[in-house]
């Protein structure tokens, strides 16, 4: 047990004179353990006070639930086109509580079916955008001033100034219509902003005292870089992961409506993009088109309640505004 | 609307004078004779005579456009012994000028200089105002926008009432039924069939269903290209292909895709030309029927695997799976993609339905690389064109016009037969008999039979006249006789008032005639070729 911190005023174990019970002696692992769960429970604390961020996460449970169930919730049957017996085009009514599309498919199924799509969309296609930005920024700040930082940050400057939806157009058309493509394109289009707020806080953390103790003692960059910079950068990394949970989702509908997405798994902007085509909107099939509309709202909304929420908890600076 | 045919369409879609007074025959049909009628001009005031018709005519046989060999089987020259006669010598009985001909009379003074150019450059050549003879002439142009055309002073048929034409492009459909709605246009054409329940609702307009001069079609491939292409063995058995025609549901694809705007497909001659379309006598169709298409399919040797997918044994034992593209091009057609991979579900066949743009398509079906597709085809009201690309000949060369290849002895041979029958009674029992032989064989399967759908002001508009005349299109498809007699709806209302209330609209020449054309809502005439609109304009 080399990892042992002994205390000397604890070694004996035994009460000292002032009647405090000693600490038990615990291993390094266990005290960031420790450190990390009481970090939890204040972090936790803040958020649970505030009631904006708690109506957002009550919003993202029910969404993730739903998603999670739809499988049970909806057969296969009610959303083939083929299969659906429905009467086309009909207003909410006692069998379909919001409506049919032109296929005769209840927009509640096709609704509950699409949150599966638009959340795993927006979960993955927000992990592999914070994958990029994070280490380009983690990269770019903790080697701030050489050329690598100037090289990446270039990088990420024109990712910020070029328009993303043209760009995410160009590419989603030269891919193609799959999920993965989809996915593809929004990580690649919308990772910069991370890589700008990583590196800024990079900068910041690798002046701290304990880095350069660090670096005294002999560490590579790598390890600084995962054992102390990321533990430091993580919440506002966390925090960002959240937002752009909202913009992946919005980029995903966007592209759908836009006829770029994968016509063959149906997600919320699928629906609209169907219900556009059949011309809802001039028709007045309002049930088809706004439903859809009210969840993405929803959960954009919910996202960044909650992502606002963290970004204050970890970043005591915007506390102070209050 | 600019330019003439030697021949045009009649109300009945038969041939009638143009500027051509005539086209007789010899006895044999292999000599043609066509009096121009004296004293046409062209708009900028020299005379039409008889060498530009023989000069437009060898324009297109030179410039290979596949679609016009209907009316100049290969070998065909003109001769121009004076000014108003033109003889055009086939080597074969044909009856291309009363099909009639569908190429339009170009004048050879200015086309003339590109007469030895390549076709993708001419194209390129912009000529605004042009020279034409029909009754407008175009005068501007934003392409992707819009075109303005203008009376022509020369016209040699009835002055049209309207000054100016103005065709503007919508590439959204609800935009063009606001426009509609708020008289920003006339007339809209081209409308998707989803929007008839909000065009009925609009006060002042009528909804004109054309008569379908289309049909959508799943046609598979049978790999008989040139180059080396992929078929799928599977759909050269006739029994799987016949049990994918009693799989899918024609008419829940006619409800659900295009409700009350058109009727379930059959065969490859479309309503249109109703003297040729043959109805399939009852005992013969091949009607929705699920479980007899299962039976089919287990007769055929191929066993439905534990995954509810059957298994191929024509394909080293995988999974019966065709790779389905369907044009974004064609209305509806990502629609019908989906619902047949929904009836497909039904009997073990795993369809993969992938949307793809019209030039891709175009390449996939050049190349054969595809199981199955989904397009439409159209043609002229005369079936010959629609009949010649299921020939064998349809397969040949670059830009070959034949979906997937199939190539039959005894259809090309039937084929020959009503080329060379100029007998109309003759011909109209074999060319029933070609139908229903497509029909059985399936090399394609007719899904459906859209109609066009256009749409006008009743209160701004009126004179519009239909061609064909029962439920014929209002705007310019078969001829420009509804746009020459058009006039303002107030003519109706009030004939003898002048002017008692300002300026009445039509006096100001900038009457909007607004109508979709090209775009990606748009049928487009003659099948697979994007390149017809500089000619056929």
């Amino acid at each position: 047990m080399s990892n042992e911190i002994s205390d000397p005023t604890a070694a004996s174990g035994a009460a000292d004179s002032e009647g405090r019970r000693p600490e038990r002696l615990l291993s390094r692992r266990q005290l960031t353990a420790r450190r990390r769960r009481d970090s939890f429970t204040r972090n936790w604390g803040m958020f649970k006070a505030n009631k904006q961020a708690m109506v957002g996460l009550g919003i993202l449970v029910f969404f993730t639930v739903v998603a999670f169930l739809s499988p049970l919730l909806v057969s296969a049957d009610a959303i083939d086109p083929a299969a659906a017996s429905g009467p086309p085009n009909s207003p909410p009514s006692a069998n379909y509580w919001l409506g049919t599309d032109s296929f005769g498919r209840s927009v509640l199924s096709l609704l509950i079916v699409g949150s599966r799509v638009s959340l795993l969309v927006g979960v993955t296609a927000t992990i592999g955008a914070v994958l990029i930005g994070a280490t380009v920024g983690l990269v770019s700040g903790y080697y701030g001033g050489t050329r690598i930082d100037t090289v990446l940050g270039t990088l990420t400057d024109w990712f910020l100034v070029i328009p993303w939806l043209v760009l995410a157009i160009v590419m989603a058309a030269i891919l193609g219509p799959t999920l993965f493509n989809v996915i593809l394109v929004i990580a690649v289009t919308s990772w910069a902003m991370t890589a700008r707020i990583v590196r800024a806080q990079t900068l910041s953390v690798r002046r701290r005292p304990f880095i350069e103790r660090a670096r005294a003692l002999g560490a590579s960059d790598w390890s600084i870089i995962t054992h102390h910079v990321l533990p430091n950068v993580f919440p506002v990394i966390f925090a960002q992961a959240v937002l752009t949970v909202a913009v992946a989702i919005l980029s995903e509908t966007t592209l759908a409506i836009l006829g770029l997405g994968d016509p063959t798994a149906i997600s919320w902007g699928r629906i609209i993009e169907e219900a556009f085509n059949a011309g809802s909107m001039a028709n007045g099939y309002w049930w088809w088109m706004i439903p859809p509309g009210i969840a993405i709202i929803c959960v954009t909304l919910a996202v960044t309640m909650c992502g606002y929420a963290l970004e204050e908890i970890f970043n005591p600076k915007l506390r102070r505004r209050h | 609307m600019q330019y003439d045919l030697a021949l045009q369409f009649s109300p009945d879609l038969a041939a009638q004078p143009s500027v051509a007074d005539s086209c007789d025959p010899s006895a044999d049909f292999k000599t043609w004779t066509c009096k121009i009628h004296p004293g046409i001009k062209w708009s900028d005031g020299q005379p039409l005579t008889s060498k530009d018709v023989a000069f437009s005519y060898r324009f297109a046989i030179d410039k290979q456009f596949d679609y016009f060999s209907s009316y100049f089987p290969k070998g065909t020259t003109f001769e121009t012994p004076d000014d108003l006669t033109l003889i055009w010598h086939s080597p074969v009985a044909t009856r291309g000028p009363k099909v009639p001909a569908w190429a339009y009379i170009v004048p050879e003074h200015i086309w003339g200089k590109y007469a030895n150019d390549d076709i993708d450059k001419i194209k390129a050549v912009n000529t605004v105002p042009n020279v034409a003879s029909g009754p407008f002439i175009m005068t501007s142009a934003t392409p992707g926008q819009n075109w303005t055309f203008t009376r022509n002073p020369y016209f040699w048929g009835n002055k049209p009432v309207y000054d100016q034409i103005v065709f503007q492009l919508y590439t959204n459909q609800e935009a063009m039924v606001q426009a509609l709605k708020n008289g920003q246009i006339d007339i809209g054409d081209g409308f998707d069939g989803a929007l008839l329940p909000a065009l009925g609702a609009i006060k002042n307009v009528k909804v004109q269903k054309v008569t379908s001069d289309f049909w959508v079609n799943m046609a598979f491939n049978f790999g008989n290209q040139d180059t080396p292409s992929k078929p799928l063995a599977a759909l050269k058995d006739i029994k799987v292909r016949k049990a994918i025609e009693l799989a899918i549901d024609k008419q829940a694809i006619v409800d659900k895709v295009y409700p009350q705007a058109a009727s379930p497909g059959e065969t490859i001659v479309r309503p249109l030309s109703d003297y040729w379309h043959l109805d399939i006598p009852s005992d013969k169709v091949l009607g929705y029927d699920p479980a007899a298409a299962n039976a089919l399919l287990d007769e055929a040797g191929y066993p439905m695997g534990t995954d509810g997918v059957r298994i191929d044994p024509k394909n080293s034992n995988s999974p019966l799976r065709l790779r389905l593209p369907v044009s974004d091009d064609v209305n509806g057609s990502t629609s019908i993609g989906q619902l047949i991979e929904g009836f497909l579900k039904k009997v073990g066949i795993a369809v993969e339905v992938k949307p793809v743009t019209a030039a891709k398509m175009y390449d996939l079906q050049q190349a054969g690389d595809f199981d199955a597709y989904v397009w439409y085809w159209t043609g002229d009201p005369d079936p010959n064109y629609q009949l010649s690309v299921f020939t064998s000949d349809a397969c040949l060369g670059d830009g070959h016009l034949s979906d997937g290849c199939w190539k039959d002895a005894t259809y090309d041979s039937m084929f020959a037969k009503q080329t060379a029958e100029m007998n109309p009674e003759a011909r109209l029992k074999i060319v029933q008999d070609m139908q229903q032989y497509v029909y059985d064989q399936v090399p394609v399967i007719v899904l459906a039979y859209p109609n066009y759908i256009e749409a006008y002001r009743t209160d701004q508009v009126a004179g519009l006249v239909p061609t064909p005349v029962k439920d014929g299109y209002l705007t310019t498809s078969y001829g420009y006789a509804s746009m020459v007699s058009a006039h303002p709806a107030q003519q109706d209302a009030a004939p003898a008032s002048t002017s008692s209330s300002g300026i009445p609209p039509w006096a100001m020449g900038l009457i909007g005639l607004v109508l979709v054309i090209g775009g990606w809502l748009v049928w487009r005439r003659f099948g697979k070729r994007g390149d017809d609109e500089f000619e056929r304009d």
